[in-house]
């Protein structure tokens, strides 16, 4: 648990940069009985296959559509690149003398971004011995994970870093500071510590249909196995004949086609709204 | 053991409450949040039991407190559970008031301390709760 009274808000993160609405565009996460009347309506989740012990069937329960909601949480985290549920993140970046120029232009890496909490230069002793003002770091592109460093006050207007006075009591804090006037590039001398993804599950419906795609097909898939018997019989007597086929273990192919078709567009969609999607060609 | 909590809604007596995956409300509501004590490494689902979990008598005196978690210190709550029924040691209940802002699907962190021993339990997902925020995210 953190504590954020001194974090810095930036934008909202969905809708991104919204100030007002007059609907709700989130949900929190997707339930067992939200999944199975959106994505698995009609489908009989019993078994095909009987205990030999007990004669019954094995049925999908609650607990068991939890489980693989959260198993397709985590898929659904690592293949869009993206935070579901909020996360402090603490990270360290490089000092570059070109990105500072810019306004001290950082990348974080963990997307959506909603606050800061704190900017500090660290060195490798890991004691803070200079914390940037909140006031000083710009929020505006937050959501896609850029921040940047304005100083509106008269400490900063040369633009010599040397200006900037430890803060802490570390040792050797002055002359870690003074160090980037003489390279363009210092490891790890930024350290950012901030809040990524979306406030306590109220999470955009998209994700949760996201979810809803990998848990079904999840369950699909694994039902499916239990009908993966014979597909045809025949039998013929003398002239007469009957044959029967059935699609056997293909049986919800339809289904998780669709499914698949659909998680695919989602997290295209996903992707993009956060800056994770990495295109290349050559032109 | 693994301590968990089993959801119950539309609870009036200990003969008459329904299971739950979930229990629901909306933030800024007050109301009563009911769940029975279960062991999760006994009854599984794999056994076929459904709900999965033994249910779980705690002795006499035993207490127990439900951590609403939030990354958000500031919002993190810590309630004291009651037993609203003596004849079921089972069932708990905490009390949601309508300044408790919180909202999604928090994980809740139990602590039952019984007269020889603690136990925890991490549950996940056995809450729901609504916003009407419209720019909740």
């Amino acid at each position: 648990m953190t504590d954020f009274t001194n974090a810095k808000t930036g934008p909202k993160v969905y809708p991104e940069q919204a100030i007002d609405a007059d609907y709700q565009r989130t949900e929190p996460l997707i339930t067992p009985e939200q999944l199975l009347r959106r994505f698995l309506m009609g489908i009989d989740l019993s078994s095909q296959m009987k205990d030999p012990l007990t004669g019954k069937s094995m049925r999908w329960t609650a607990d068991m559509i939890k489980d693989i909601i959260d198993s397709a949480f985590s898929t659904a985290e690592a293949e869009l690149g993206v935070n579901l549920r909020p996360v402090v993140i603490q990270e360290k970046h490089e000092w570059n003398r070109i990105a500072y120029a810019g306004f001290g232009f950082m990348a974080l890496r963990a997307r959506p971004v909603s606050k800061i909490i704190d900017l500090s230069v660290v060195p490798a002793s890991g004691e803070s011995i200079y914390s940037m003002p909140k006031t000083w770091i710009e929020t505006a592109y937050m959501p896609r994970g850029q921040i940047n460093v304005i100083p509106m006050t008269a400490s900063m207007v040369g633009g010599d870093s040397s200006a900037i006075s430890p803060t802490g009591t570390a040792t050797g804090g002055s002359f870690y500071l003074t160090i980037v006037q003489n390279t363009g590039w210092v490891p790890a001398y930024w350290q950012v510590t901030y809040l990524s993804g979306y406030d306590s599950g109220c999470m955009p419906r998209m994700v949760n249909d996201l979810l809803g795609c990998i848990a079904a097909t999840d369950i699909l898939s694994m039902l499916a196995a239990t009908y993966a018997k014979t597909n045809s019989h025949s039998l013929s007597i003398d002239s007469l004949s009957q044959s029967q086929a059935n699609n056997s273990g293909a049986l919800f192919n339809t289904r998780i086609t669709d499914l698949e078709k659909r998680r695919t567009l989602l997290v295209k969609k996903l992707k993009s709204l956060y800056g994770r999607k990495v295109f290349a060609s050559n032109v | 053991m693994i301590l968990s909590l089993r959801p119950l809604n539309d609870v009036s007596s200990v003969n008459s409450f329904e299971y739950a995956s979930e229990v629901s409300w909306t933030e800024g509501d007050s109301t009563q949040a009911y769940f029975q004590t279960i062991d999760a490494s006994l009854d599984t689902g794999m056994k076929g039991f459904e709900p999965a979990g033994r249910r779980y008598m705690s002795p006499a005196t035993s207490t127990m407190v439900i951590q609403i978690q939030n990354i958000d210190s500031g919002k993190v709550i810590n309630r004291t559970a009651t037993q609203p029924f003596p004849e079921d040691a089972s069932i708990w209940m905490i009390q949601i008031l309508n300044t408790d802002l919180i909202h999604g699907a928090p994980q809740l962190l139990v602590t039952l301390t019984e007269p020889t021993r603690t136990i925890r339990g991490l549950v996940k997902n056995a809450v729901r709760i609504y916003s009407t925020d419209n720019l909740c995210s």
